[in-house]
């Protein structure tokens, strides 16, 4: 199947302004950052340093979450529900072009919500190109899985029920990974626990080089299965409804 | 090329029924092919076939002149379709909607202008779809498939749910695109408009092609040999066509009491229950 560039870059266009004109989407993009300015400026009693990383760390986490995983969901959703996804494939847009829009205009939002994320944390600006590596290639599989769920999906209410189950099932055992040793286990098979023990890695070197490379291959795994599942809704599941 | 749509004993089911059932027919260069029939006939699966989005099981199926097979992407840019579960975007303006579609379609964004003209949206071109009453939804659709000036145009029910007022514009615009050579594969279960719009017409009844032809030549084909007559006193008279009815009508215009007379001719829709005995 060819991808035409022309058309890519206006189904990107098109999703970029839908994306601010959506006030759900532009709050699903603010609410992780809101979340590190209120983290950092109430005071926790632990040091500025560590507060820092903390508050890197949730923002990171919430931010994967509100926009990797439900700006692509929401959006393939929309489009079912309103049919123009099927507008789209009568004007001769084809679906890899239409989920690659999808996938490449959520993840750019996902990682300049990390870069602000990163900013507003105040962690040492040394640790920008491991942040951004590490959330690149730990959000690749989560925006894969968001268009997965878009596309197993008939509409938004029936997204956001599949939405926030996967949310949580992703976000918790990592947030609780100190509360209990299974919380922990959990925690470093999922794609957030995987990327944030990845970051750790090679910026603090707090995990060696053996842990990095499991965490690195918890990710790849991830994306393989996401890709695997994509390719057999598409195959299932079609476009549209 | 003559056959802009050919079809040839072509058949598609869903598991045990036949949805489409060796269906047989073609439309040339140029026409308005009404392809009528009701609700759940196989219409909309036969545009889906047609536009590729469905494969048929058996037979032959050849489009602009190509089988389906062999039919590139670039094939589908001459063919616009407004389907009845089509969509624009609510966040978006009618015009912005259709300069978006305009440059996925890579035609000049200013083709927009011209065809807003065309459907009586250009005054209201700023106006967000979602605030669009739904006659401007389905002129907006239109502009949006007729954008690219495609050289074959499917609708599936175009007027569904519109005013006559609507109605009679979309009419308007439908001969004018006609007259500048594209061709129209028009599925509606409106006989009037059928009447009015087509040159030829198919009737569709759970997935077969019942009759095709000329609406005026069915009208003919499916006429009851009968004659009607309208009195002075408004009674409307039926007569077969034979020798004693000749006697009676006769007497009725020499006694001057006969305002019009006429053969007895089915509409479109008489002729439906006449062959399926089923209602639109």
């Amino acid at each position: 199947m060819n991808i035409s560039v022309r058309k890519l870059s206006t189904l990107c266009k098109k999703d970029i302004i839908d994306y601010f004109k959506n006030p759900a989407l532009v709050v699903c993009s603010l609410l992780p950052i809101l979340f590190v300015l209120l983290y950092k400026y109430i005071d926790f009693s632990i040091q500025e340093g560590d507060r820092n990383t903390a508050a890197l760390m949730q923002g990171t986490l919430i931010n994967s979450c509100m926009c990797a995983l439900m700006i692509p969901s929401t959006m393939i959703a929309e489009e079912k529900e309103k049919f123009t996804l099927r507008t789209l494939m009568l004007s001769n847009v084809n679906a890899m072009e239409f989920f690659w829009a999808k996938i490449l205009v959520a993840g750019v939002i996902t990682i300049v919500g990390n870069v602000v994320v990163f900013m507003i944390s105040a962690e040492s600006i040394s640790y920008l190109p491991a942040y951004l590596l590490t959330s690149v290639f730990g959000n690749s599989c989560v925006v894969m899985l968001g268009a997965d769920m878009g596309m197993a999906c008939r509409d938004q209410a029936s997204c956001s029920v599949l939405q926030i189950p996967v949310m949580l099932l992703f976000l918790l055992p990592v947030m609780l990974s100190g509360a209990a040793k299974f919380m922990l286990s959990l925690g470093k098979i999922t794609p957030y626990g995987a990327m944030l023990r990845l970051y750790h890695g090679l910026t603090a070197g707090s995990v060696g080089a053996e842990k990095m490379a499991v965490s690195a291959a918890v990710i790849l795994v991830w994306l393989i299965i996401s890709s695997i599942l994509f390719a057999y809704l598409y195959r299932v599941k079609g476009t549209d409804n | 090329m003559n056959d802009m749509i050919y079809l040839e004993d072509v058949c598609l089911d869903f598991g045990n029924a036949f949805s489409i059932d060796h269906l047989s027919f073609q439309v040339m260069a140029g026409e308005i092919f009404g392809f009528l029939g009701p609700s759940g006939s196989g219409k909309t699966t036969t545009v889906k076939l047609l536009t590729k989005q469905l494969k048929k099981k058996s037979g032959r199926l050849k489009i602009l002149g190509k089988d389906i097979k062999d039919t590139v992407r670039e094939d589908f840019e001459k063919i616009g379709v407004l389907s009845d579960t089509n969509g624009l975007y609510e966040r978006m303006s009618i015009e912005e909607n259709l300069r978006f579609f305009a440059s996925i379609r890579g035609i000049p964004t200013s083709e927009a202008e011209d065809v807003l003209k065309k459907v009586h949206l250009y005054d209201k071109r700023k106006i967000l779809i979602k605030k669009c009453s739904r006659g401007m939804r389905q002129r907006a659709l239109l502009a949006q498939a007729v954008l690219h000036r495609p050289a074959l145009l499917f609708l599936d029910e175009p007027t569904s749910g519109l005013d006559p007022a609507a109605i009679q514009e979309v009419h308007k615009l439908l001969f004018g695109l006609n007259q500048e050579g594209t061709t129209i594969f028009l599925t509606t279960h409106n006989m009037e408009e059928a009447d009015k719009l087509c040159g030829r017409i198919g009737i569709l009844n759970q997935g077969r092609l019942i009759a095709q032809g000329d609406p005026q030549e069915l009208k003919l084909r499916y006429a009851k040999d009968e004659i009607e007559v309208l009195t002075q006193d408004r009674k409307r008279l039926t007569f077969k066509k034979d020798k004693e009815s000749a006697a009676k009508i006769a007497g009725l215009l020499t006694a001057g009491n006969c305002l019009s007379i006429h053969s007895k001719e089915p509409d479109l829709e008489e002729i439906f229950l006449q062959l399926t005995g089923r209602e639109f």
